[in-house]
């Protein structure tokens, strides 16, 4: 009989707990697709951090988007062999800074702490959820989140576990989920290492003569609360901190000076981009994507700087020359990539646009419609360099190549469709048109059609139509 | 801290826990003291005036029923009257002391406005003070007015032990917005809980299965519901007819999501205790009648009014026309009790007009469904009965959601007036606050609502009854799912006003 309740008892709690666990997957699913990929802003960069291999970062860079705009971790592997990581979300506020340090400590051991002090002189928002959301949606539930948010939401608890949950924060979304909120998101990584530097250019140059303008500010005592307890944080830790600036519209000389004064207090180096533009040679007018950000070139610059910096003051490894195969070689070959893609999508013109067509890693169609009289010798030339008849594409079809080989034949206009599929993505080609994802593109009538797609990303790169009797132009459906 | 508060998902797993693994000797205190805490958390001084009510119609109780037993055991004549005015007394001093202290703080307001009203000029009445009406007060008024009745006509025996009644009034789950317990029902219970075996999987898991229903109801449906009605009655004069019409049908199955949700997590949550609270609500949409609704629709209080308003008026023995006459009263203090203001006056007397009609024309219409030798059993008419009911009702409810009889008034007006059918065609009806996928969700909601419903109204089955008797994986499916639309369909969150429970309003 007391065996028999007992039994009963733990059939019970048995079955309570498969059921907990049940829910608590499905919950953790449903969060995971409801939740809003934000890109650069927080989410690659959060993500991609808690991908990287533990203890493998020796230099951390913490702040906003002022951070990842500036410090490119690539070119710091590149140029001197440092390996670091942005680790950042847009306009984040002081606060979270502290958050991600610690965040950071728990998988990694870093040598030096960067931080960018551009939320010193901010004091918290509440009210500004998307910058919250930047940085907390994909920060998984932990003690120190939930500390944090208790520090941070003591008058409005139901807002602070509206973070701490994300589920609360994104369920709405339910109504816009698309294919990509169920896929693309296999490893988490990142493969810019946390930066953001966009071949962008400000529409007009940056005047930054406002910056010398004096105003008072003094920093706000929350914030230096916060900033002594990350002093403690990185001597507890045995890590250096470095604090930098960069250039901004909006900050003024007085909140450098300030900072200087802290930074000073603390006996920490303070580096300030506004006093090395000259020295660095940045631009306003090429060096910044917008008021507050620098781009590709700018970025490029800062990170030299502070690589250098970097080497010359602390003792780091040069992991180029070490034989372990690391993750930032891989995000090298990533950014070769990218970059190849990049050049498809601005190229204009024909000859241009072949000769910056990216083979590996990429399938790309040929379709030939109408009359190609003006581009005979082009189509023989294709035809032969892809095992394909000289004269057959004088007539019109459609093949497609695969890391630089054919894997379609010819599909001439009485030829049945040709499949092809790709993770969810799929291709029909028929002699006259290519059908991407059931989208039929068909840019020309009477030239060539070119549509390049990324195996390695699986996604578009890019379609272009050429003209036979004008291929100096590209035609593009979006245009 | 309501329901749906992150608070009370807090606090109830504490409570349950230590209710499960203290002695049993100590569940009544304790259960009385996390009631207190949960009263106390609405406002800290309300407990004042639950207390004072709560001892007074304590040992009323006691002195009441001391009086009646003396009575029946006094022998005859003189002492027999003399022990039933003693129990007169008591029963209308202990009953004026309550109803007092219920018309002050729920009627001071009304009374001044109604007399500043009528006094000419500028001259005013104004209290030194304001009175804000404890949480709850209509409920535990009308409860332990009923538990002095009841021990006054000798149905029940008095409770002596403070606790044990103390608890029976101030129960955390019904304490805000009832069911109106009986003491006969719910202080049994309190009596011999001491003696329940808690350990009961299948009692616990039902309890949970009523709660989340509940949480369907007033999360999915209701609040959602009310962004529409909030929309559409904030703003009437700038809608047509449709849209007046969709305001109006909305509000009654907001209303219904959300005063129906209350109660399921109520009596959900008083099952996991071993508690069952009175039912409320049984399928009131597939009334027929405007009499069979009230027998439908809020039942602990429609049964409370018909036990101590009507019956005691003298129901249907005193002729046709005192019949009328008792209604018309019942559905006034019906009207009265749930606000103080003219607008639900007019819905309480429109209610009993209802009704007097009903009865009045029945005859007639039974005559004409004779001549026209109508099939009344046949799905058709019991369909056009459905519906006429539901219509009334649902028209009535607009004084209910309006904020003065004349706002009332007026919105039927442009209602009937401002015919606009085109909007149902020309997606009009997707810019009143919820969007197009919201209303799909809302249309398959409301469907489970009324599927429910149909259970227990074709075979007297209430879902954690019904749920229990399918296999594990349907019923496992269905609990999942419910709970995740709760989470992810449910109008809660950053992004929303926090919606309180519409009949808290009604304390």
């Amino acid at each position: 009989m007391r065996f028999g309740k007992v039994w009963s008892l733990g059939k019970s709690l048995g079955k309570t707990a498969l059921f907990l666990l049940l829910l608590f997957g499905l919950f953790l699913k449903g969060e995971q697709i409801l939740k809003l990929d934000m890109g650069h802003r927080g989410t690659d960069n959060v993500n991609g951090f808690y991908a990287e291999e533990e203890n493998s970062v020796e230099v951390l860079f913490i702040g906003s988007s002022t951070m990842f705009c500036t410090a490119d971790p690539l070119v710091l592997y590149e140029e001197y062999g440092i390996a670091s990581y942005d680790f950042g979300s847009s306009a984040q506020p002081f606060e979270l800074s502290l958050l991600y340090m610690q965040e950071a400590l728990k998988t990694q051991k870093p040598k030096v702490i960067a931080l960018e002090v551009l939320s010193i002189g901010n004091e918290l928002d509440t009210n500004k959820a998307d910058n919250l959301n930047y940085g907390l949606t994909d920060m998984p539930f932990s003690k120190e989140k939930a500390a944090g948010l208790y520090d941070m939401f003591r008058n409005d608890k139901g807002a602070g576990i509206s973070y701490l949950i994300p589920m609360l924060q994104y369920k709405d979304r339910w109504q816009e989920l698309t294919k990509e909120d169920f896929v693309h998101r296999a490893d988490g990584k990142n493969y810019t290492k946390g930066a953001y530097t966009p071949d962008l250019i400000a529409p007009s140059p940056l005047d930054f003569s406002s910056y010398y303008e004096e105003e008072p500010f003094a920093i706000p005592q929350r914030n230096r609360v916060i900033f002594d307890r990350m002093v403690r944080l990185c001597e507890e830790n045995d890590i250096q901190l470095l604090l930098f600036k960069a250039p901004n519209i909006g900050w003024k000389i007085s909140q450098t000076k300030a900072v200087a004064a802290l930074a000073e207090e603390y006996g920490l180096p303070f580096i300030d981009f506004f006093s090395l533009m000259d020295e660095l040679g940045v631009d306003p007018a090429r060096d910044f994507r917008d008021n507050s950000h620098f781009n590709r070139y700018g970025s490029r610059k800062a990170s030299l700087y502070l690589g250098a910096y970097l080497r010359e003051h602390y003792t780091l490894t040069d992991w180029r020359a070490t034989d372990r195969e690391n993750s930032w070689d891989l995000a090298l070959e990533n950014r070769a990539h990218d970059r190849a893609n990049e050049q498809v999508c601005r190229a204009e013109g024909l000859p241009d646009y072949m000769s910056v067509l990216p083979y590996g890693g990429h399938t790309i169609v040929f379709s030939v419609t109408g009359d190609t009289g003006g581009m005979e010798e082009f189509l023989r030339g294709l035809a032969a360099a892809f095992g394909l008849d000289e004269g057959s594409l004088l007539e019109g079809g459609t093949f497609a190549v695969r890391d630089g080989q054919c894997i379609s034949g010819l599909i001439g206009a009485s030829q049945e469709a040709w499949y092809w599929e790709e993770g969810f993505d799929t291709l029909m080609l028929t002699g006259y048109s290519i059908t991407y994802n059931r989208e039929m593109y068909q840019p020309v009538d009477h030239g060539i059609t070119i549509l390049v797609y990324d195996n390695v990303w699986q996604e578009l790169v890019d379609v272009a139509g050429f003209d036979a009797y004008n291929p100096a132009y590209s035609i593009r459906p979006q245009e | 801290m309501v329901f749906t508060s992150y608070q009370f998902l807090l606090f109830l797993p504490v409570v349950l826990a230590l209710y499960f693994v203290i002695p049993a000797s100590w569940r009544v205190s304790w259960l009385l003291v996390v009631s207190c805490l949960f009263y106390m958390n609405f406002h800290p001084g309300a407990p004042v005036i639950l207390a004072l009510v709560t001892g007074v119609s304590w040992y009323a109780g006691i002195c009441l029923e001391k009086a009646s037993v003396m009575k029946a055991e006094g022998a005859s004549g003189q002492a027999e009257e003399g022990f039933g005015q003693k129990s007169r007394t008591i029963w209308r001093t202990s009953l004026l002391f309550i109803l007092f202290v219920f018309v002050v703080f729920k009627y001071t307001d009304f009374i001044l406005e109604n007399i500043n009203g009528i006094l000419p000029g500028t001259e005013t009445v104004a209290l030194p003070f304001s009175l804000v009406a404890p949480v709850g007060i209509s409920y535990y008024t009308f409860q332990v007015i009923s538990y002095l009745a009841d021990v006054r006509q000798g149905k029940i025996q008095a409770e002596k032990h403070i606790l044990r009644y103390a608890l029976y009034v101030t129960f955390f789950p019904k304490i805000i917005s009832g069911p109106i317990e009986r003491a006969e029902g719910f202080l049994v219970q309190i009596r011999e809980c001491r003696q329940w075996n808690l350990w009961d999987g299948r009692r616990v898991r039902d309890g949970l299965v009523l709660m989340m229903w509940g949480y369907f109801q007033k999360l999915v449906i209701a609040d959602r519901l009310a962004i529409l009605t909030g929309e559409v009655f904030g703003h009437y004069q700038s809608y047509g007819s449709v849209e007046l019409f969709v305001g109006a049908a909305a509000f009654y199955l907001q209303l219904y999501a959300d005063f129906d949700g209350y109660t399921n997590i109520a009596r959900g949550t008083a099952k996991i205790m071993g508690f069952t609270l009175a039912e409320n609500f049984r399928a009131p949409f597939f009334a027929r009648s405007i009499r069979e609704y009230w027998g439908r629709w809020h039942i602990s209080l429609s049964s409370w009014l018909r036990d101590y308003i009507y019956i005691p008026l003298g129901g249907n023995r005193k002729g046709e026309l005192r019949r009328l006459l008792n209604l018309m009263v019942t559905f006034l203090v019906s009207g009265f009790w749930h606000g103080a203001a003219w607008n639900y006056v007019f819905w309480g007397v429109l209610h009993g007009a209802y009704e007097v009609a009903e009865c009045v024309s029945k005859p007639w219409v039974d005559r004409l469904n004779r001549r026209l030798h109508t099939r009344t059993e046949s799905f058709s008419y019991r369909l056009f009965q459905t519906v006429k009911c539901w219509l009334l009702v649902c028209f009535a409810y607009i004084f209910f959601k309006t904020p003065t009889a004349l706002d009332g008034f007026r919105y039927l007006k442009r209602m009937a007036t401002k015919w606009n059918p085109w909007v149902l065609f020309d997606g009009s009806l997707y810019t009143l606050g919820i969007s197009q996928k919201y209303v799909s969700m809302l249309f398959l909601a409301v469907a489970l609502l009324l599927l429910v419903d149909w259970l227990k109204y074709k075979k007297g089955m209430e879902l954690d009854l019904w749920l229990s008797k399918q296999c594990i994986w349907f019923r496992w499916s269905v609990m999942l799912g419910c709970i995740l639309a709760v989470i992810i369909l449910g109008a809660y969150g950053p992004d929303y006003d926090a919606a309180d429970f519409i009949y808290f309003q009604f304390n």
